[in-house]
């Protein structure tokens, strides 16, 4: 809830200077599906395959006529000796989280065909021996003579913990990339759009705030878009998030390597939660590319759900 | 939700006066605990993760059959798939491994197996 609101005042900060061109800092972060975002529309249905067989299968759906897949290659096989422990330890999980996505969409005329990537190339866990101690607990639970005699309260209550603390990343390193193009009946298939990204994110257990590092690259090209453009955006924040607050210094810098210029722009952020479903919103930055270039901002927002903040 | 399959093993002896250690393996990034017991007595002998769990002499432990219930949860996101593997020390085969697949993350599959050891 709490997040959902901090994101309605994000939304409502950058709307207000809708004039500036500067992305805000979450529109680079890495998309769950880096393929279906260069298409312009986005595929209704995702297959997501879990054996060659289906994959081929998938492929040649999607081939033949609109459809999205997402498969990740090293999981459509058995892995006998990757243990949890070796998921825990993994520290360049690259095989193990390298995602392919690919999506077609066609129109009465063009057919548009998109294949992209995600992988994470560094994770440390913020509390390795906590996950260690939950699937010992979880395994002993588990280890009875008929599953029917098995504490599932406990075990569910065990795993849930396990899926919060997975979630604790103290490094998080991650990288994905997309290519798109398009084929008419008058020409053959060419690209037309290509996007990559990098997300360093390091939340460390024992600090006060987190720190995120962003960067975005974006290409339109060929006969097959109007207006050719090409940017690379970075991005950068340090963040505290209290019970009751979120307090977030971001940095944006936008360059545009088609009209060889450049914008960036500061911002402080505060959120605070007056009573559940209240937050007061503030914010001042700098815009540098502007004459007037300092602005500030306060508001404040509404929820319509009465559930308490996590 | 849980599914289960039941395998009967035969493993030799290879040498009658070497230990005999058991260690279980679960794959797939999964969570799972065995309970292991002799067919012929009541307790148990290990109990969750079991690594190097010794089962007796070759000579003590042959014509013995060797109870094992295994049960994964799915936790991984990623794969339903459930493999585990059984390793016993100066056996033959030293090494064997079931697999199969639940139908949804959090079910549970459950493998029982019982090993005749014959030298």
């Amino acid at each position: 809830m709490k997040y959902k609101l901090l994101i309605i005042a994000l939304f409502a900060l950058y709307t207000s200077y809708a004039q500036i061109v500067i992305p805000p800092l979450d529109e680079l972060n890495i998309p769950s599906s880096p393929a279906f975002v260069l298409l312009d529309e986005s595929p209704a249905n995702i297959e997501k395959p879990t054996t060659p067989k289906a994959v081929a299968i998938s492929l040649i759906n999607a081939w033949e006529g609109s459809g999205a897949i997402e498969f990740t290659p090293y999981w459509l096989f058995d892995h006998p000796d990757f243990t949890f422990q070796d998921f825990i330890q993994n520290e360049k999980p690259f095989w193990q989280t390298f995602a392919i996505s690919a999506a077609t969409s066609k129109s009465s005329d063009t057919t548009n065909i998109s294949v992209g990537f995600r992988v994470q190339i560094f994770k440390q866990f913020r509390d390795p021996p906590m996950l260690d101690s939950l699937a010992v607990l979880i395994a002993n639970e588990m280890a009875v003579m008929n599953p029917e005699d098995i504490n599932m309260d406990e075990v569910n209550r065990l795993v849930k913990l396990l899926a919060e603390e997975r979630e604790k990343i103290k490094w998080n390193v991650e990288l994905a990339g997309a290519y798109s193009g398009q084929s008419s009946e008058n020409s053959g298939l060419a690209g037309n759009k290509l996007g990559a990204w990098l997300n360093i994110r390091y939340t460390p257990k024992d600090f006060p705030v987190d720190f995120v590092a962003l960067g975005r690259y974006s290409r339109q090209f060929g006969n097959q878009v109007p207006n050719e453009s090409s940017f690379v955006d970075a991005g950068g924040s340090i963040s505290k998030q209290g019970k009751d607050f979120d307090l977030q210094l971001e940095y944006v810098y936008r360059w545009d390597t088609t009209l060889k210029t450049n914008y960036d722009r500061l911002a402080l952020i505060a959120n605070y939660q007056i009573i559940p479903g209240i937050v007061a919103v503030a914010s001042v930055g700098k815009n540098f590319d502007d004459v007037n270039n300092v602005f500030t901002a306060f508001g404040v927002k509404f929820g319509l759900s009465g559930r308490k903040a996590q | 939700m849980s599914k289960s399959k039941t395998t009967t093993k035969s493993v030799r002896i290879l040498n009658p006066e070497a230990k005999v250690y058991l260690t279980i393996t679960i794959g797939n990034a999964q969570i799972g605990g065995t309970l292991v017991k002799w067919n012929d007595t009541d307790g148990h002998l290990g109990k969750g993760i079991i690594q190097n769990l010794y089962l007796g002499y070759g000579h003590e432990i042959s014509g013995r059959n060797l109870d094992l219930f295994t049960n994964i949860i799915d936790i991984n996101p990623q794969t339903n798939g459930v493999v585990v593997t059984y390793y016993f020390h100066y056996c033959d085969p030293v090494t064997f491994t079931l697999s199969d697949s639940v139908d949804n993350e959090g079910d549970i599959f459950s493998f029982r197996t019982h090993v005749n050891f014959t030298s």
